[in-house]
């Protein structure tokens, strides 16, 4: 069955590079963007793809249809995507977003015989929420990469960076964020991205070369790295999260409407300094339950299969995110694969190792036995080998997913 | 008609006036570089204008700079101060002169370049991405305008486009050539990014 899949697949990525005859229907429907696409020879499924965290309203319109679209739609599936109707941390209403974009895709298609649900990054646990509580019909399978499969406790991980920085960089002119444990004090508080540049270069010198910082602010920012156990190059992306992210999950009313979700009572630093120093936050137990409910997976997907793959180093969507996940979901269902990188990224995989972790999950659903990480590997190696998709694939089935509680501390 | 003696020698200086003025080296009229610039002159197509005094037989020709060359050389003049600012931790100095420079050279795609990779590094990528965009229309043959492209449509979590961004850079220089600096940026080997 597989060299038969494998030649469909031969087919299916010669084609991709075709523009094939589609139909396509875009629109918006209950506040938020739809894009679909139907190829001529629809085979009756339907895949629907999440993107990832955005900090702008709507994206694009229409909203992008995922990295795998031309190959899917070459193997005769639908594809649909939403850019949600939310920003940022969009998951409150994901799964009405998701329903209303089924809802739209059978009144303008008809009902898909079969869903597959696939997302990256934020679009991660948006699949994960869509797969235990969407009910969008017949869904058979899901596909994640970097996924945030880890839910609502990555805000945890946020505000520890945010009030670490406070820590680290107090009294250092021009590095004070206003706002600690909010983010910043209101939702529209005229605080830009640039400023947030201008104040952490003030504390750490981190966007000029290391032999033109001063030796303060590299010592900072060795401490922040040491804290945080983040990579150098995720520091101001992750600041970023924690600062505009956190304001507008606290401050927005379809979200926490200004209670406090996440605090840091009780909680135990490695670092002796910054664990004496840093500001505590009682968190608002309401809203860390509302915080909760959007979402943190809980494992009830019933009989979807679900391949998620994840990059070791990744900075933003820690690996750990897939062990939260594999603690809550049967691994009859899961299959994880991680990709061993040189340089710590989010989400930069090779078109191989996606494409294989792809395909081995049209397997899986086709009948074959669950894959896992090797022959994920190894379908990734035949699609570089073939000249089909770019490698070189990375992925290593010896990998050891380490504990979320130590990186963000239990609370 | 004979003018009067006493009218004779104002017309000689009058002429002789009319003359100099006609024959007078345009130095002076030369434009100060950046003072303008033709937005739609494209790099490379800015036409040389060679003036030849008369007046005292031929002199050596001298160069004078279209308003496309000027704005140009002042382009590039904020773009080293650009880079100087950010090199020295003044980023909102350093943005403002990558503004100056794009404004004057709107078609040059090394101020865009810059300024988009500063802003990416900041994580402004909503700004940092139509500024790379316009680089990479400037020079669709320089892959590192593709892969610079291809960074910041990743940090935004366009996946898609940074996909493709990425594949057009192979076609360029074979996915071989491309890997990723200290930083997780795209770059074709070999090549060393501003910070």
């Amino acid at each position: 069955m597989f060299k038969r899949m494998f030649v469909g697949l031969l087919a299916s990525l010669f084609f991709s590079s075709i523009v094939l005859a589609q139909t396509s229907f875009t629109g918006k429907s209950n506040g938020a963007f739809y894009n679909i696409a139907v190829p001529v020879a629809w085979n009756g499924s339907l895949v629907i793809w999440n993107h990832g965290y955005s900090f702008n309203p709507m994206l694009e319109n229409p909203p992008d249809l995922g990295p795998l679209a031309g190959l899917q739609l070459a193997e005769g599936y639908a594809v649909a995507s939403s850019s949600y109707s939310q920003s940022q941390w969009a998951v409150f209403k994901t799964t009405q977003d998701l329903q209303h974009l089924v809802n739209v895709f059978k009144e303008q298609v008809g009902t898909p015989a079969s869903i597959i649900v696939t997302g990256a990054s934020l679009g991660g646990i948006v699949t994960a929420d869509a797969l235990e509580n969407a009910n969008l019909g017949n869904v058979v399978g899901a596909f994640s990469f970097c996924g945030a499969l880890a839910g609502s406790r990555v805000w945890d991980g946020a505000l520890d960076i945010r009030l670490t920085y406070d820590a680290i960089c107090e009294g250092v002119p021009g590095a004070a964020i206003p706002g600690g444990p909010t983010g910043l004090p209101s939702q529209f508080y005229p605080f830009s991205e640039e400023d947030l540049g201008f104040a952490l270069q003030a504390c750490t010198g981190i966007f000029v070369p290391p032999f033109l910082r001063t030796s303060d602010q590299q010592a900072r920012l060795d401490q922040l790295l040491d804290s945080t156990q983040l990579p150098e190059n995720f520091i101001a992306r992750d600041l970023g999260f924690a600062v505009f992210g956190i304001a507008d999950l606290i401050f927005d009313r379809g979200k926490l409407n200004t209670r406090q979700g996440m605090g840091n009572t009780g909680v135990v630093y490695d670092d002796s300094s910054v664990n004496a120093d840093i500001e505590r936050v009682a968190v608002n137990q309401g809203a860390a339950q509302r915080l909760s409910d959007n979402y943190k997976p809980v494992g009830d997907v019933g009989n979807v299969k679900i391949v998620s793959m994840h990059t070791d180093k990744d900075g933003l969507v820690i690996v750990e995110n897939e062990k939260e996940y594999q603690d809550v979901v049967s691994a009859a269902n899961l299959t994880v694969a991680i990709v061993v990188e040189d340089i710590p990224s989010h989400c930069i995989f090779n078109p191989a190792e996606v494409t294989a972790g792809w395909e081995s999950l049209r397997g899986w659903l086709a009948g074959l036995p669950q894959p896992n990480a090797a022959q994920i590997q190894g379908t990734c190696q035949i699609i570089e080998g073939a000249g089909l998709a770019a490698g070189p694939c990375r992925i290593d089935p010896g990998f050891v997913i380490p504990d979320m509680d130590a990186r963000i501390k239990p609370r | 008609m004979r003018l009067p003696l006493r009218y004779r020698w104002f017309s000689v200086v009058a002429g002789a006036i009319i003359l100099l003025i006609a024959l007078w080296p345009r130095t002076a009229k030369d434009p100060p570089p950046g003072n303008s610039a033709t937005p739609n002159a494209g790099v490379g197509s800015a036409v040389t204008v060679t003036v030849e005094a008369v007046h005292n037989g031929p002199e050596p020709q001298r160069e004078i700079d279209t308003p496309a060359q000027a704005g140009e050389k002042h382009s590039t003049l904020l773009n080293e101060q650009a880079m100087n600012a950010w090199y020295g931790g003044d980023l909102r100095k350093a943005m403002t002169l990558f503004e100056q420079a794009i404004a004057a050279a709107p078609d040059d795609p090394v101020p865009h370049t810059n300024y988009g990779r500063l802003l990416t590094v900041m994580v402004i990528f909503d700004r940092a991405v139509p500024l790379l965009e316009r680089a990479r229309d400037l020079q669709p043959e320089n892959a590192q305008a593709w892969l610079d492209l291809a960074t910041a449509y990743q940090r935004a979590q366009l996946f898609s486009k940074s996909w493709e961004a990425q594949a057009q850079a192979a076609k360029l220089v074979g996915a071989a050539s491309i890997t990723r600096d200290a930083q997780g940026r795209f770059v074709v080997t070999g090549t060393t990014l501003s910070e």
